[in-house]
């Protein structure tokens, strides 16, 4: 009897345990099953904005020739500063990061590792460099830069938050001369964080 | 009870124009020029509807296409909402270069958006890859309650 009791207990805490455990499923990067926060920007946010920003370029900047490279190569793009004027901490590149990749892809434009106002990204690539500025002495200087701001604006009534998040982005010349500059606003509004949207 | 009577008819009146007011849904009055100086290039599509209801929301009107100075290819779907009711949904472009082959990129993200009722919807996109030839929109009603 107390054997008997001692099974159907463990087995219904096993059965129990078992419907109760979280289960962790992989999401498409590109589903509409990620979660969604308003006071966040979300990783799809990013991903939403810096197509549009790339797009925005290719149109506005690429296809209409305002990049130039020197002597016939193609335009060096260095990264500026990018400032988070936001209440969270992340990560620029995740926007920055998707930009450049894409914008290197169009084979239109030559970015770079070691060109930026940040630490440099490749420090071997850095090394080298230097190496070859003193054999050459020739310098590599950037055709143009990236640089941009990204500001959150709040707002909420008794029920409801509202967020935006408006990223400005600018590509201007060694003297300083915009050549490209968009601003995407992507804004959320909900009561709080969902999956799915 | 003559009195109880009407009191109750001009009870139901008041609540039914009340109730009614808060149910009433919005759509959008449109104005353009009628003569329109744009000649937008149509795209023979094909479409596979598995959403009704999404549809008649979000009804593909046509796709147009343009290229631009350096031969990337945008293309835009125009869409209307024949219902009253805004519709929020979601959308996603994927492109495909000569070979059929999809090209996959970090941007890649399904983008939230809503139409409002009676609302004439442009949605233009420009392939970020030199190498896209074909494209392929497909449309999700939002999964957001």
């Amino acid at each position: 009897m107390n054997y008997k009791f001692c099974m159907t207990l463990a087995l219904a805490a096993a059965l129990f345990s078992t419907g109760c455990a979280t289960k962790t499923t992989y999401v498409d990067n590109d589903s509409s099953r990620l979660i969604a926060n308003v006071d966040e920007i979300n990783i799809q946010d990013f991903a939403r904005a810096a197509d549009e920003m790339v797009q925005s370029i290719i149109e506005d900047c690429i296809s209409t020739g305002d990049l130039e490279g020197v002597d016939g190569k193609k335009p060096i793009l260095a990264i500026s500063r990018i400032v988070n004027n936001t209440s969270m901490q992340f990560d620029t590149d995740l926007l920055i990061k998707r930009i450049r990749t894409a914008l290197l892809k169009t084979r239109k434009v030559q970015t770079t590792t070691t060109l930026n106002l940040a630490k440099s990204e490749d420090p071997l690539a850095e090394m080298a460099d230097a190496e070859e500025e003193i054999i050459t002495e020739e310098r590599m200087k950037h055709s143009y830069s990236l640089s941009g701001k990204i500001i959150e604006v709040t707002t909420r009534t008794r029920n409801l938050r509202q967020s935006s998040y408006e990223f400005q982005l600018t590509i201007s010349n060694r003297r300083g001369l915009v050549v490209w500059e968009d601003i995407k606003t992507i804004t959320k509004q909900g009561k709080k964080a969902s999956v799915g949207f | 009870m003559k009195t109880l009577f009407s009191t109750m008819i001009v009870t139901a009146l008041l609540a039914a124009s009340l109730l009614s007011e808060g149910c009433a849904t919005k759509s959008m009055n449109t104005v353009q020029n009628a003569q329109t100086e744009g000649i937008p290039m149509m795209v023979m599509d094909q479409r596979i509807l598995t959403d009704p209801s999404l549809s008649r929301s979000v009804y593909i009107v046509g796709v147009n296409e343009a290229y631009t100075e350096d031969g990337y290819r945008k293309v835009q779907v125009q869409l209307y909402n024949r219902t009253r009711r805004m519709k929020a949904f979601t959308y996603r472009v994927e492109w495909y270069d000569k070979d059929g082959m999809l090209i996959g990129s970090p941007l890649d993200h399904r983008t939230p958006t809503q139409i409002e009722g009676g609302q004439r919807k442009s949605i233009p996109i420009l392939a970020t890859s030199p190498k896209a030839v074909d494209f392929r929109f497909t449309f999700m009603e939002s999964l957001a309650k």
